[in-house]
């Protein structure tokens, strides 16, 4: 479905600024929201970035993996320029996604307890990964973007990126067993 | 998403229980569409070129915790726009610019040509304070320095009309010797004055280099 947006927007002329939104605008709000502590800043800071699409009128003959490319590069900027002329410090936690989705749970006492150690259990593993395993992950689990994707985004090659993932869930899986083995005991 | 599943088809069921978990935990898809919605919405209205700050102010669908942050955008987008527009009303004095360029660049260039012509003639001695030449004459060649100097290459054709002007600082000796086609010729010694200030010209002498005289 994208890979047919893709050859829409090539072989169109005059390619609409709302096509290459379509296109880039989840994966670019997406890095956006990595480095951004509100919703409402990403949204700004993205809107910005298709804006400055929107002034570059030669984006059109660009190929889509460098398109995307320059966005990333304008959204580092943007995030650059918003980060200096903020106050606040954009630190990225998980604690408002992990609120949202305790609060989404359903079933049973029993087993929103259960759910909820789960879950603690995996948090606990997720805040000690390095920055680049968790961006990772967000990305690619949160909001669901390919590893092509995620490799532009995060200046990696695909392959590191998919390396990074079978890394991640490998140590996930490692803490996850000690620590249910130091639960039973 | 679909794809790189594929790819990970060496996963175990651990895994992609683990997999599973992550994406429940993390998944803000939801709020990320809604987000994206906004975004493309704000970005149709711009890409119309009509934004403005009531309309947007009245249709915000936002929680009211976050409208301080989005009219601050929004105004920010308005300035941005109203830049744009601004921009394109001065869009005639662009060619006016240009032009003031150029001039200001011609009398930069004009004024060091002037310049370089003013210090070139004070070097040359042509209207210089030492030497002052008369009318009609032509200035071959000057000399300013200690030491003895050949000057070559004048061509002078004799018979003809021609001069030398001399003047020296100090109480040193001055020899000027010419040299034609077979013939030498000593203009003099001339035991220089050390007052000597005033302006020197070319003799109108009629000198044939037939005779042979030393002084």
């Amino acid at each position: 479905m994208q890979q047919k947006q893709e050859d829409e927007f090539e072989t169109s002329n005059n390619p609409s600024d709302i096509s290459l939104f379509d296109l880039y605008g989840q994966a670019i709000f997406a890095y956006i929201r990595l480095h951004t502590s509100s919703r409402e800043d990403a949204e700004d800071l993205t809107l910005e970035v298709f804006t400055a699409a929107l002034e570059h009128d030669n984006l059109s003959g660009v190929q889509a993996n460098e398109r995307l490319a320059w966005l990333r590069r304008v959204s580092h900027n943007k995030l650059v320029d918003n980060y200096r002329s903020s106050v606040r410090r954009s630190i990225v936690t998980l604690d408002h996604i992990r609120e949202n989705t305790l609060d989404d749970e359903s079933g049973t006492p029993e087993q929103l307890v259960l759910q909820r150690e789960k879950y603690d259990q995996l948090y606990a593993v997720i805040y000690t990964l390095p920055v680049l395993q968790q961006q990772v992950l967000r990305l690619h689990c949160g909001k669901g973007l390919r590893f092509a994707e995620i490799a532009v985004l995060l200046n990696k090659r695909e392959e590191a990126v998919r390396k990074i993932f079978s890394r991640t869930l490998a140590l996930m899986r490692a803490s996850y067993k000690q620590q249910i083995g130091e639960g039973e005991r | 998403m679909q794809q790189d599943k594929h790819t990970n088809g060496g996963m175990n069921d651990h895994d992609q229980q683990i997999v599973l978990d992550l994406e429940r935990m993390l998944d803000t898809r939801n709020e990320d569409a809604q987000s994206l919605l906004r975004i493309r919405e704000r970005l149709l209205k711009l890409s119309e070129g009509s934004l403005p700050v009531s309309e947007l102010d009245h249709t915000a669908i936002t929680p009211i915790k976050t409208v301080k942050v989005r009219s601050l955008s929004t105004n920010k987008t308005n300035k941005r726009s109203i830049y744009s527009h601004f921009d394109e009303g001065r869009a005639w004095l662009q060619p006016l610019s240009a032009i003031a360029a150029v001039l200001m660049v011609a009398i930069l260039v004009g004024s060091l040509a002037l310049l370089l012509t003013y210090l070139r003639q004070s070097t040359t001695g042509n209207g210089s304070r030492v030497f002052s030449q008369r009318k009609g004459w032509t200035q071959l060649v000057m000399y300013s320095g200690k030491g003895n100097k050949t000057l070559t290459g004048l061509n002078l054709v004799l018979p003809g009309l021609w001069g030398d002007a001399v003047t020296c600082v100090g109480s040193g000796k001055l020899d000027i010797e010419l040299t034609g086609v077979g013939m030498t010729s000593f203009l003099g010694k001339t035991p220089c004055d050390a007052n000597l200030s005033s302006l020197a010209t070319p003799q109108s002498i009629t000198q044939l280099l037939h005779r042979r005289y030393k002084r």
